[in-house]
């Protein structure tokens, strides 16, 4: 289906097109909540509130990026505003301080599986990001988008990206090694 | 190459973004030093942990739940039903239906009650009375009739 035409009987407001929207989108945008998030549950319900706003906003849509790109910002912006009302950068201030005292003081983390405390450290290293690099990274990782399409949806250049995956990398590596070394090593 | 230059590029070696001198460099190093091995495979588990997150199972009840969502958000109207009769006639049809119903029952009642009405001025039990219990000829054989008939005209001299 060509997207104008998508659009075209979306503003029409055709349930079945719609109903199409979602099965091509809802997916990729529980994604990208997800990479924000961390937790399906919190991320399906971002995603469920960024199609209503679609179908609510509809109309208002020009066509100046595509209509993926402006449900991307939308899930991006909707994701952001989550962790600003749950105050989640606070509680995760620093991947290293919190970790080493997990050690201490949790006597039962040697009984959590890897994974779980894969993820743990992974989650934290990610939400101590800055804010635009850690949209990149979700943006790439979560939902593979090229850095031309995260450029869209950030509406920034190509060579800005590609400077905040490089700045993202190297900061979750810094994060991620000095872990490993105090933890496992 | 140091194990300092390779743990700052470890995790850009993971993600294929180095040349390939580079990689080459890297591959090498990691085949003997035990120290950065372990770190890099650290970093790689880590890393898998986003590919776990991004495996979804489709859930076929998602529309629904997004309908749903708009309508008690009050953005889209409730479904006129199958047939797009709008709820409130559908309702006031049944109710009718059941008004209709219930008059043609008693109306149909009232026609077999007049068909088979008693005398008017015969009280019920003692027309069961009479019916079914003290008409005792209703029971009297023809043999046992005869031979009262024949006692009662030989004790009335007939």
């Amino acid at each position: 289906m060509i997207e104008s035409d998508l659009v075209k009987r979306l503003q029409k407001g055709e349930e079945e097109a719609f109903r199409e929207l979602v099965g091509d989108v809802y997916h990729e945008v529980v994604k990208i909540a997800t990479g924000f998030l961390h937790n399906r549950a919190d991320a399906e319900d971002i995603a469920q509130d960024v199609m209503v706003e679609v179908y609510r906003s509809i109309r208002k849509f020009r066509g100046d990026a595509s209509l993926t790109t402006w449900i991307y910002r939308i899930a991006v912006n909707k994701s952001l505003n989550a962790i600003r009302k749950t105050k989640r950068q606070n509680l995760h201030a620093d991947v290293i301080e919190i970790s080493d005292k997990a050690v201490e003081h949790n006597p039962n983390q040697e009984t959590q599986t890897e994974n779980e405390e894969r993820a743990k450290v992974l989650h934290k290293a990610l939400d101590a990001l800055p804010k635009n690099q850690r949209m990149a990274f979700v943006l790439a990782k979560y939902e593979d988008m090229s850095y031309q399409q995260i450029a869209a949806v950030m509406e920034t250049s190509l060579s800005s990206i590609e400077s905040l995956m490089h700045r993202a990398k190297k900061n979750l590596q810094k994060k991620l090694l000095n872990y490993y070394k105090k933890n496992v090593y | 190459m140091k194990c300092i230059d390779v743990e700052n590029k470890l995790i850009f070696y993971l993600e294929g973004d180095l040349k390939t001198q580079d990689n080459i460099f890297i591959e090498k190093h990691l085949d003997h030093c035990g120290k950065c091995r372990k770190l890099f495979d650290a970093l790689q588990a880590t890393w898998s942990v986003m590919d776990d997150e991004k495996a979804m199972t489709p859930d076929p009840f998602v529309y629904n739940r997004i309908m749903a969502r708009l309508e008690s958000s009050g953005m889209k109207k409730k479904k006129a039903g199958p047939i797009g009769i709008p709820r409130l006639v559908r309702v006031a049809a049944i109710v009718l239906l059941l008004v209709l119903a219930g008059f043609t029952g008693t109306l149909l009642g009232s026609k077999y009650v007049q068909n088979n009405l008693l005398p008017e001025d015969l009280d019920p039990y003692e027309y069961y009375a009479q019916e079914f219990y003290l008409d005792s000829y209703a029971d009297e054989s023809i043999e046992y009739y005869i031979l009262n008939q024949n006692e009662y005209e030989d004790e009335n001299g007939k």
